[in-house]
């Protein structure tokens, strides 16, 4: 995210972290614990390489890379938020953080369909570890989205009676938490589909 | 001369009291650092639990008896939080029963682990290793009491107008963090080896690590933030 070339006092606002930075630990420190989730994963597979590609077989990249690209889009329309944000426009900053929970909230019927098709076909957390990591990585980071969901309703509402400096804080606060989701699967969407190949 | 802090530092010792407590009692004596694992068989489990149920009756007695401490810490936590409250006092009103409620995820899988250890010699195997598991089950998938009392106290001191915080920002996150990262315990019935079981390197060893850093960083800015309270209210 930056600021529009050119606007001097948005030039400052860019040497620091946008947002709160109280929401920054809270981020960091969310994303330490998901790279203990990543060291975790990376050391049961190089233990067991067949058995996770075996498992990696019976999920479909399809499916992951489209909930990648919703992720994606969704993040653009908060960039776009943010940016109207900036120049004071709230209306369209209201819009577009609007398109961005609504091309988001399609995440969760993907990944809804996903684990349905899992657990129908008898794929469930205890049927491996790989799956046990499947099901647990992928249930917190949809926890994560899940509260993204509510925080982008919450910043609707505040974007109907903006306060200034006040609202521009929170809008990029969530914004960036926003982008946290996405990042976060980012980095699943691979490890957890593509990394290792499958058998 | 009144003092509107009187027994409220006495109080906020309750926390680092229990924190001490809990490692010696509950974990050194109680065998808990870090519990029996679940993919122990039941013969496995009696093997190991039976010759040490003596030294862990005495560590679940004195946990169970210093249990109460949470409640009192969560007492002095808010009373410091009313000073912040504009409103009304919902937030610390949630912290105070997050952490009275919290007193009794101390006490009640205590005093099953406690019955484990009454009949350890005679109990059948699997009887054994169910109460203890009852124990754990409770104690570890009754975070949502700990994560209202975790998210009240963020909410509220995140929300303090003053321009340097009763507490730092960071603090008020930390606590919100740490109560959210409790959701992971969800996962401890689905496994009974491995980084998410009860033993295990994220639902053990890393929620509680957060627990007990909660505990520790929450009682130093909650003694700073009583001793500043008392010099500004100072006659």
């Amino acid at each position: 995210m930056h600021g529009q070339p050119g606007a001097g006092n948005l030039r400052e606002r860019d040497r620091t972290l946008p947002g709160d930075p109280g929401v920054f630990f809270f981020i960091t420190a969310d994303m330490a614990m998901f790279a203990v989730f990543f060291l975790l994963f990376m050391v049961g597979q190089f233990q067991d390489p067949e058995g996770y590609r075996a498992s990696r077989a019976a999920l479909d990249p399809v499916l992951g890379l489209t909930n990648t690209l919703i992720l994606v889009f969704s993040g653009w329309w908060m960039v776009r938020a943010v940016e109207a944000g900036r120049e004071g426009d709230w209306r369209h900053a209201r819009t577009r953080v609007l398109a961005a929970m609504l091309f988001g909230s399609a995440f969760a019927l993907t990944k809804g369909y996903e684990y349905y098709a899992k657990v129908s076909a008898g794929v469930t957390l205890t049927s491996s570890e790989f799956f046990g990591y499947y099901f647990a990585f992928t249930g917190i980071h949809f926890l994560h989205f899940v509260l993204g969901i509510g925080v982008l309703a919450v910043t609707v509402g505040k974007l109907a009676k903006p306060e200034g400096a006040k609202t521009l804080v929170w809008l990029e606060s969530a914004a960036a938490y926003w982008h946290m989701v996405d990042l976060l699967w980012m980095v699943l969407f691979p490890m957890l589909y593509l990394a290792g190949g499958t058998a | 001369m009144e003092n509107p802090y009187k027994y409220v530092r006495i109080c906020a010792w309750g926390g680092p009291i229990l924190l001490i407590v809990t490692i010696i009692f509950w974990g050194i004596l109680g065998r808990n650092i870090p519990p029996y694992s679940a993919g122990l068989s039941a013969a496995e489990f009696k093997a190991q639990f039976a010759p040490v149920a003596d030294q862990i009756r005495v560590g679940m007695t004195v946990t169970i008896a210093c249990s109460v401490l949470y409640f009192v810490w969560g007492l002095a936590i808010t009373k410091v939080m009313e000073k912040v409250e504009r409103h009304n006092n919902v937030l610390s009103t949630l912290q105070l029963w997050g952490a009275g409620f919290t007193t009794l995820i101390f006490v009640i899988p205590c005093g099953i682990w406690l019955t484990a250890t009454f009949r350890a010699d005679t109990l059948e195997p699997g009887t054994l290793q169910i109460l203890f598991d009852l124990g754990w089950m409770i104690f570890d998938l009754a975070y949502s009491l700990t994560t209202l009392q975790m998210v009240a106290l963020g909410v509220c001191f995140l929300s303090d107008r003053r321009q340097v915080p009763l507490f730092p920002a960071w603090v008020s996150w930390f606590s919100i963090w740490v109560g959210v990262m409790f959701v992971i315990e969800a996962l401890n019935p689905f496994f009974k080896t491995g980084p998410f079981s009860r033993s295990g390197t994220v639902n053990y060893w890393l929620e509680f690590s957060i627990f007990f850093l909660f505990m520790a960083i929450i009682s130093v800015y909650l003694f700073k933030a009583i001793d500043r309270l008392v010099r500004e209210e100072a006659p």
